[in-house]
């Protein structure tokens, strides 16, 4: 039977605890991103990612086994929408490759400059995921690039062709990524070919993997069509304002919703990313080279 | 403190910090059915239940503040809960003693619902917007369900990490212990008791 003396250091130990949690929990969230903690933390990805990357290399072919498997009984139902879509897009190239010539012949006539169109006067940088956050609360993953491949804190991160985030923080060989469907994401985005403007956000507060996102401050809602596309628009809410962090004409999602019942101030619709959030393996951050 | 406490104490912390990175860069890689295995809290419950609520809220402290420093969370959130919930398995073995075979896997579901259910009470309250509703509570349903499959693993590895310190604190042995000994002189013996004590009785006849 253990005394007196030892329930009492056993409670004063689990109490310590619970006080230094509290203190870090407070000192953190009064903290600046350059304060201590938050060093800390770089430090901590710094010293562990060679470890995360091993580990995570290691699994892969079980990884792969896993994926193929599921795959295969997806490959079906995703086979139909695929040739509906192949369809659709011959159709649109079609078109745009006759815009695309009449676009670069008047390019050429007013001496336009291509520098901040995606991916001119950007080198990207492919990087493999080693760590993603495990709950559902936040939507941020780990990637084996940092610093010293030229990755910079809010540099855009693409995964299939289209936006999956940007770049949050960033130690010498290991960078965090955090996603469109995390609740913290804000992208200042257009309806491609209609110069309808909004802002880009998750539909569900930061669920990882979330196939929802929202098109949100919009002001001609009814214009707008389930299939329309949205890119990022390079500014932050109208061309004249502000320019975005991320540079304009990068595939964000398909519109998949138009609520009218959500009458409000400003319009919201609903987008499907074309970024896979639930399987992100590997991603490009589009960096402006080694600085 | 003795060279078998140092060795349990040195493979207990390998084990804690191996399953933080093993559940962060290999587990989180797999989704069944949407939701991420948790091993942490689990482990976490395990080590507490086998060494006492110091253990459980030292290791729950260790395996919270790697959580928070790996995933660049809010310092403090997954130490301060797995330190609650270390110390909570502790004390049930200290108040308790629970011997029975399913005691394992419900400390497993208790551990995974309470760290799920208590990492959405936190960040509620630090102001994060919520998860919709039903992606949340199938999140908490299913780490319930992951926690009591994941115990026994868990477990065998918390006990073989705590092996050279538990000596007779073994719950494996306890567990025999409590199955061939009654814990009264009222109560009645079981099967295994009475044919042992028969065995007894006729060897000590067979001597006279």
């Amino acid at each position: 039977m253990p005394n007196r003396k030892q329930i009492r250091r056993r409670r004063f130990t689990a109490l310590g605890l619970i006080v230094v949690s509290i203190a870090l929990l407070t000192a953190y969230f009064n903290e600046a991103a350059s304060g201590a903690l938050h060093s800390i933390q770089r430090g901590a990805m710094e010293v562990l990612s060679p470890l995360q990357d091993l580990a995570s290399g290691a699994i892969k072919p079980a990884r792969d086994l896993v994926n193929w498997v599921g795959d295969s009984f997806d490959a079906k139902s995703e086979n139909k929408k695929l040739k509906r879509q192949l369809t659709d897009a011959r159709i649109q190239a079609a078109r745009l490759q006759q815009a695309d010539s009449e676009n670069k012949k008047l390019r050429a006539l007013v001496g336009f400059n291509e520098s901040d169109r995606f991916p001119g006067g950007r080198s990207p940088v492919v990087a493999r995921v080693i760590v993603r956050s495990p709950t559902d609360w936040f939507a941020r993953v780990t990637i084996d690039k940092g610093s010293s491949a030229g990755v910079r804190v809010n540099q855009p991160v693409i995964a299939d062709g289209a936006l999956a985030g940007k770049v949050t923080s960033v130690s010498g060989h290991a960078a965090q990524v955090t996603l469109l469907t995390d609740s913290s994401s804000g992208v200042g985005a257009v309806v491609s070919g209609k110069n309808i403007l909004g802002i880009v956000q998750t539909g569900s507060g930061g669920e990882v993997g979330a196939e929802d996102l929202q098109l949100s401050y919009i002001r001609q809602r009814g214009t707008i069509r389930v299939g329309n596309m949205v890119v990022t628009s390079g500014t932050v809410s109208d061309p004249a304002l502000v320019k975005s962090l991320f540079p304009a004409g990068i595939p964000i999602g398909s519109v998949s919703k138009v609520d009218l019942e959500e009458r409000q101030l400003y319009g919201r619709v609903h987008l499907t990313p074309f970024a896979d959030m639930r399987d992100l393996r590997i991603v490009e951050v589009l960096t402006r080279g080694k600085q | 403190m003795t060279p078998e406490a140092t060795s349990a104490l040195l493979r207990t912390s390998a084990v804690v910090v191996g399953t933080v990175i093993f559940q962060l860069a290999v587990v989180t890689q797999f989704r069944p059915f949407g939701v991420v295995p948790d091993l942490t809290p689990v482990l976490v419950a395990m080590i507490g239940l086998l060494a006492g609520s110091t253990a459980g809220a030292a290791a729950g402290f260790t395996a919270g503040f790697m959580i928070d420093l790996i995933l660049l969370q809010t310092m403090g959130v997954s130490s301060l809960l797995l330190t609650i919930g270390g110390y909570a398995a502790g004390r049930l073995r200290e108040l308790r003693d629970p011997v029975h075979p399913v005691t394992n896997p419900a400390i497993g579901a208790a551990a995974g619902v309470y760290f799920a259910l208590g990492f959405a009470v936190v960040q509620f309250s630090l102001g994060l917007p919520a998860p919709r509703l039903w992606p949340l509570l199938w999140q908490t349903l299913w780490s319930g369900a992951y926690g009591a499959l994941l115990a026994a693993p868990v477990f065998r590895l918390a006990r073989w990490a705590m092996m050279p310190g538990l000596g007779r604190g073994d719950p494996m042995i306890r567990r025999r212990r409590a199955v061939l000994a009654p814990t009264s002189v009222l109560e009645k013996p079981t099967i295994n008791q009475r044919s042992r004590g028969r065995r007894i009785t006729n060897r000590r006849r067979r001597h006279r």
